[in-house]
């Protein structure tokens, strides 16, 4: 299982825009990779549908940890058509996954800066943010690991942005998922 | 008349086979792009944040469509949330208090939401002033507010003159609008703001059919809402994201 150590920050519109203008003069510019995601949030794993609709192709992940549990994502990850999106979706949701599905247009455009993956991106839920990524091989080593980690703690110093916490990150998706299921209860209560 | 949609709405509009129910396409947005009026430069002071709050649940559910099929199409969620965050700007701008800052955004942000279709559809005003009467509750408690009976009745009177022009107005509708004459003239000028995203250049807003002393002044912006958030529906997000990421493109919240 390939492993992915990644990192996150959130900003405002004028850091988002400085950090794009930073990005094209000194990185490299690998594009725009718009993307549907839908989310299924599994006690300690996540379960991802995505539709790539900048490139016309689409995916389903499974991670073994869920954000704010450490940066190292144990990964498993196969291409899908495009056009199965739907019964990908349906199917988890048959599943028993449903109550625990959202779902997050992100428009996304990626970069590459000194070896780090940055994807720089806005969704609802996150607002303006970015995604600092290595990817590692099957079975990397803790040795590995670290090196990836502190590869993207000096990108992100260089860039002059300021990485989120493990505690901060759990903090938000936390209050996220609170405030989903409570929209969900309230629109449940609203139909009946 | 056929729903389905194959040519563009710029051409149907020329072709004045707009049919009922209206989607735009890439070619209309490329259109609206083509056409950018020569703006002044103008810029709104930022929103209180009592008013980003507001506007932060100001997508309404599909659910409270009268018409479900119109929650992508030219008077949908799209053109509701752009009304409501126009709406939002001018009440701070007019430095309404709360309660009617919050009276107006909701006005703006179900004005439509009665419509059957995309035409002119009258009537479609006084259906969603007797929804929203009915349904004051659930509407202010989707905005986190209870509503008190002024509140719903300004409201509702600024939906239902919404669609009715000023020279039409008759003495009912002139001592209703004496009422809360500042919400609805704020409610009728930010759904005339939004007009960028119709497919004729004559349909596009123009201050003689408002009574809104900065409704040039927020031109640029109303433009550069319809110009982004219709891109971004275009490009696959929902029409609330679209919108959402438009008004954050714009730094308003």
């Amino acid at each position: 299982m390939a492993v992915e150590i990644e990192m996150r920050t959130r900003f405002d519109k004028s850091a988002h825009d400085a950090l794009v203008e930073r990005l094209v003069r000194d990185g490299e510019d690998l594009g725009q990779d718009n993307k549907l995601i839908h989310f299924f949030v599994l006690p300690d794993q996540l379960l991802k549908v995505t539709d790539n609709q900048s490139t016309g192709t689409a995916k389903i992940t499974l991670k073994d940890s869920k954000i704010g549990q450490g940066a190292a994502f144990g990964e498993t990850e196969f291409p899908i058509a495009q056009e199965d999106v739907p019964a990908a979706v349906r199917l988890f949701g048959a599943l028993g996954f449903e109550g625990a599905r959202h779902e997050a247009f992100n428009f996304r455009r990626n970069f590459r800066f000194q070896g780090v993956e940055i994807a720089v991106k806005w969704s609802e839920a996150w607002g303006y943010h970015a995604e600092f990524e290595v990817l590692l091989p099957d079975g990397a080593s803790d040795a590995a690991k670290a090196e990836a980690t502190a590869t993207i703690t000096d990108a992100a110093a260089e860039l002059g942005v300021a990485l989120m916490s493990e505690e901060e990150l759990a903090a938000f998706t936390a209050a996220f998922e609170a405030e989903e299921a409570a929209r969900k209860a309230a629109q449940s209560a609203e139909i009946r | 008349m056929s729903t389905t949609q194959t040519d563009s709405l710029v051409e149907l509009a020329a072709r004045k086979e707009l049919p009922n129910h209206q989607f735009t396409d890439s070619a209309t947005v490329e259109w609206i792009k083509a056409n950018r009026p020569d703006f002044t430069p103008g810029w709104p002071q930022p929103l209180r944040d009592t008013t980003k709050a507001l506007i932060e649940q100001a997508a309404i559910p599909t659910r409270w469509l009268a018409e479900p099929r119109l929650a992508d199409s030219i008077h949908g969620h799209r053109h509701g949330l752009r009304t409501a965050v126009l709406a939002a700007l001018l009440a701070d701008l007019h430095r309404l208090d709360e309660s009617d800052t919050a009276t107006t955004v909701i006005a703006a942000a179900v004005h439509d939401c009665q419509r059957q279709h995309d035409k002119d559809d009258p009537g479609h005003g006084s259906r969603a002033a007797v929804w929203l009467g009915a349904n004051a509750d659930l509407v202010w408690t989707h905005f986190h507010l209870r509503p008190t009976p002024t509140d719903v009745i300004k409201a509702a009177t600024a939906v239902r003159l919404h669609e009715v022009p000023y020279e039409k107005f008759t003495a009912d509708d002139r001592a209703d609008h004496a009422r809360s004459a500042q919400i609805c003239d704020i409610v009728k000028a930010a759904d005339a703001l939004d007009r960028y995203r119709l497919p004729k250049l004559s349909w596009w807003p123009n201050s003689r059919y408002v009574r809104e002393p900065a409704f040039d002044q927020l031109l640029p912006l109303a433009y550069d809402l319809v110009v982004t958030s219709e891109e971004a529906f275009l490009s696959g997000a929902s029409s609330t994201a679209a919108v959402r990421f438009a008004v954050a493109e714009k730094g308003l919240v």
